[in-house]
Parts: C-alpha cells; structure tokens; sequence
C-alpha cells in the first residue's frame, strides 16, 4: 500500500474552510455573548475548554484503543483520529487560564477543610500539569510509532503500540476521570459523584465519533482516500455513535437514579438547581437530542450507510454534547452573576466550543502537511481496506 | 422405490467467483425456491441471489414494545393500584425508578424475540434434512460450494433444472430423492 499525501487535497482545503467558518462565527458569538453577559466569560471559557480538550484528548485514546485491541477495521481510517489528537499536545496553553485564574473559575473550592488535603491550589496545579504530560507522552508514543511504522521495514513500532497501549488507555481513564473532577465537579465543591468521571467520557467518546464520522464522510465525498475507507468504515463509526449514545444515557441515568433514590440534601441539590430557574430546558434538550432524536435516527441499519442522515446526527449530537457540557458547568455560576438560565451565557459557550473546534480542525488540516493520510504500513491496513460489516 | 419423489437439484462448485456467478444467473433466470451452502461466509452472495432483507428487525422490534410496554404496565399496576405500599415516602408510581426494569424488560425481550424469531425465520429447530445423506453435500462443510434448487419452485422441471445446472457450469449434478 502506497502513502497518501493530504497536503493540498481537496480534503484539507475543506477541513480548513470548516475550521475557518467555525473560527469566525465562534468568535463573533463569543464576543456578543460576553458583550450580553460579562458574567459569562468564566463559564463560556471553561465549556470550550472541557469540549476540545475532552475531544482532542479521546481521539488519541481512539487510537490507543485500536492498537489494544488489534483492530483490523479501523487500520485504515486510524490516521485521521491521530491528527485530530495532535492538538492534546497543546492541552496545557488551554487550560493555563484555569490554573491561573483557579478561584474565579472555582468559587470556594478551597473553602472545605475536610478536603483541602486534595483541593489546595498546587495540589491541583501538580495534578493538571501531570494530565497534560501525560497526554502529550501519549501523543508523541501512540501517534508517534503509529507514524515509524509507515517507513518501518519490519513491524517493531507497531509491536510497541500493542504493548504500551494497554497503559495508556488505563492512564487515560485516571486522566479524564480526575480532569472531570478538578476541572467540573470543582464548580459544587460540596458535591461529590464518583461517576462524574465516566459520565465526561462518554460524551466525549461520543463527540469524538462524531467529528470522525464527519471527517471520514468529508473524505469520503472528496474521494482522496478511495478505496482505503467506504461506507463499511461509515457503517460501523455509525454502529459506534449508536452504541455510545446509549451508554452516555445509561451512565447519566445512574448517576441521577441513585441521587434521586437516597434523596439527601448534600447530593440532590445539583440536581433541584439544575432543573429549575429555566435550567431544566437545557437538561431536557439535553437528554432529547443526545438520547431520543439519535437513538430514532440511528436505530435502523440503512441510515448508517445514508451520509445525510450520519452527517445529521453526528451534528446533532456534538450540539447536545456542548448543551450537556453547559448545563453542567453554567449553573455552577449562579451565585456568581448567572442566577438564572441565560441565553447569552449560552451563546457566549456555544462561541467558544466553535472557536476551539475551529483551532482544533486548523490543526488537523495543518497536521496532512507532515504525515501520510492513512497508516499505509499497517499490518492490518489490507483487512481493514477488505473489510466487509 | 417408486414412492420416492425427487425434491431437488443439486450441483457443485469448487470456485467461489464462479459460485458467485452461478448464484446471479439463477437469480436472473426466475428461480426463487433455491440455496446456496458455503463452508465458509461469501460476502456478496446474498445480493447475488436476490435475497430479500430480513423481517427479523421487525420481530426484535416488536418484543422489545412488547417488554416495554409490559414493565410500565407491571410497575405500575402492583405498585398503585394492586398493592399499594408506603416505602420510604417515595411515590407509588414514578419513571425514575420504573426505568431500571423498563431497560431490562425491553432488552431481555429484544434478546428473546431475535433469538426466538430467528429459529422462526430459519424452520429451526430441524431434525432432518433431505439433502444431509448425500456426500456431495457434506462436502460443504469443507471445500465446495453446494447449489441447490428445489422442486417446489414454480419453474423446476427435472430435465431443464437439471441442464440448466449444468449449463451454468456446475459439477456432479444429481438428484435428490426422498
């Protein structure tokens, strides 16, 4: 199998007018948002941030996850998630404001003796940092063999991916779990639920599905990845989006259920905030466009293979991610100038999340510059090119 | 053995771009009431033989409205209004805590009517087949590709069903009696 070279393909031209377009318009909400509600510039930035982040970060576990498992389908499409993750290299420059500025972001995290032992600033300092090493070290080990192996002439890069990605999607799990801590659950510091951590993840894994779908339909219509990746490839991304957004439900649900179910103060209030004060409008959207409308959508097996009907609900469902993302993190604000469900702060998060996607994609474009548009040298890339669903 | 009846055709192929083929060409020549037994999936070969796509979704469908609709009548009938119990001030009837076995109901259901529905669809379960004492056709499980037309179908005739196998390039056509 021969490289192929993305650099100025029609593929990276469109990728680059959709980070551009996301760009401008994330700017111009951001701004008029934040012009609305100067309130909201905290929230609006700590939305964005999770969003890309949380993204970036699960394409490079996608990666992982594919060398842990030996997977042959997905041997052929597993370099574009790898150039979606080389932004979680640049984790650490998204979050700097939030280690910088931790108690405008965090009203009274460290007010809680009991906790302080894990609370305190350079404890958290320590503990982001160490994510964003961990992540970059993840990057540069998984993406970096991932990219040796396309010159290599025998199959030892590959061969220490399987070894190493066994720790790197454990690693993963601590890393997203504590950065669901420490980067959203901080907003109640009084609140505690210890799947916060997995609840982030699978909207995140989510998400990451679906800018793959988009990506991999984009390249499938421009066509320079011919006959590498086809509809198989749609059909089972499509299988994955299906499957994930009902283990983001099931996750979510456990979390409300056992609340709902032991009914104490100390708990419930997250919830009785969330769901009043015009805040229940986001839950409920929430839940309908990240469960009903995708679930209807996705169910049957032919509309996985219908490019209109994925690109609808790979777009619906990254609004319903940024929806869920904002109702739980704008109304960790509501004693600090959003006491209540404000169309503006959303518009200022939705303007964010754009303007990061939109770097987020500026970098992916730019990544086709330097690498092969598919692991070519894979040892699984002819079962993945012959690959029959 | 005047009593027996021959109740199909069956033909051999040791290729499987010519098994494909053959699969086509009965498909195109009007025959419905045939099969095709592979020792291993040949990806395509259903298109090829114009097999139309499964009702099964419909039936897993089915049962799983079926268990849904039954955990919600089941919740709520035992718990407000057959035996009504005050259990740590918690509603009688509530969704948040109906939806624990409304999920397993809907699955489990889901799971026995594909299971279920697919023996259905299939005939299962069959204790005898009139084809499975015939050597050629063990051959399936191993190295050959098996065609087989069967005399129920409208346009089978044992003369021309028989040249026809042959025509399209089959091996030891034979008739099976039974």
């Amino acid at each position: 199998m021969n490289p192929v070279n993305l650099s100025g393909s029609a593929f990276q031209g469109n990728v680059n007018k959709a980070a551009m377009f996301c760009i401008g318009t994330g700017v111009i909400l951001a701004i008029a948002g934040m012009a609305l509600n100067q309130s909201a510039i905290i929230p609006a930035y700590l939305v964005g941030a999770m969003y890309v982040v949380g993204i970036s970060v699960t394409a490079l576990f996608f990666s992982a996850l594919q060398f842990l498992v030996r997977a042959g389908w997905s041997a052929s499409l597993r370099r574009i998630p790898e150039m979606m993750g080389w932004f979680a290299q640049f984790s650490i420059v998204i979050l700097l404001p939030i280690l910088l500025f931790r108690n405008t972001f965090f009203h009274g995290i460290e007010d809680i003796p009991s906790k302080a032992p894990y609370t305190n600033t350079p404890f958290f300092i320590v503990r982001v940092i160490g994510y964003c090493l961990f992540w970059f070290w993840m990057h540069r080990y998984i993406v970096g063999n991932s990219i040796k192996q396309d010159d290599a002439s025998d199959y030892a890069p590959t061969v220490k991916n399987y070894k190493r990605s066994a720790l790197f999607v454990l690693g993963y799990a601590l890393t997203i779990t504590f950065a669901a801590f420490d980067l959203m659950m901080a907003l109640e510091p009084h609140w505690f639920s210890t799947i916060f951590g997995l609840y982030y993840f699978a909207g995140n894994f989510v998400a990451t599905l679906s800018v793959l779908a988009l990506l991999v339909m984009s390249v499938m219509n421009t066509g320079e990845l011919k006959g590498f990746i086809n509809k198989e490839h749609m059909h089972d991304l499509g299988k994955l989006m299906f499957a994930f957004t009902i283990f983001w439900t099931y996750i979510h649900f456990s979390q409300y259920f056992l609340i709902w179910y032991s009914n104490l103060p100390e708990e419930t209030f997250y919830y009785i905030d969330r769901t009043k004060d015009g805040w229940e409008i986001m839950g409920w959207s929430s839940l309908v466009l990240h469960f009903i409308v995708p679930f209807a959508l996705l169910l049957r097996q032919d509309v996985k293979r219908n490019q209109l009907v994925m690109k609808a609900a790979a777009c619906i469902l990254l609004f319903a991610h940024f929806i869920d993302l904002s109702w739980i993190i704008i109304p960790g604000y509501r004693h600090h100038g959003i006491p209540h469900f404000d169309v503006f702060a959303l518009i200022a998060a939705g303007g964010m999340v754009l303007l990061f996607m939109g770097i987020l994609l500026f970098f992916t474009a730019k990544r086709m510059n330097a690498v092969s548009g598919v692991a070519h040298n894979d040892p699984y890339i002819r079962e993945s090119v012959e690959y029959y669903s | 053995m005047s009593d027996k009846k021959t109740v199909a055709v069956l033909g051999n192929f040791t290729d499987p771009n010519k098994i494909m083929e053959a699969a086509a060409q009965v498909h195109q020549s009007g025959y419905t009431d045939f099969d095709i037994y592979t020792p291993y999936p040949v990806h395509g070969l259903d298109k090829a033989m114009g097999i139309k796509r499964t009702i099964l979704p419909y039936i897993s469908f089915g049962g799983g409205l079926f268990g849904l609709s039954n955990a919600i009548f089941l919740i709520w009938w035992t718990g407000s209004v057959d035996y009504k119990l005050n259990i740590g001030g918690k509603p009688l009837f509530a969704f948040q805590f109906s939806i624990p076995v409304m999920f397993e109901l809907t699955v489990l259901l889901t799971g026995l009517a594909t299971f279920f529905g697919l023996w259905f669809l299939c005939g299962l379960p069959k204790w005898h087949s009139d084809l499975q004492d015939d050597e050629g056709f063990q051959r399936a499980v191993d190295d050959t590709f098996v065609l087989s037309i069967f005399s129920s179908d409208k346009r089978f005739s044992l003369e021309t069903t028989e040249r026809f196998m042959n025509e399209i390039g089959a091996d030891n056509v034979r008739r099976i009696e039974a």
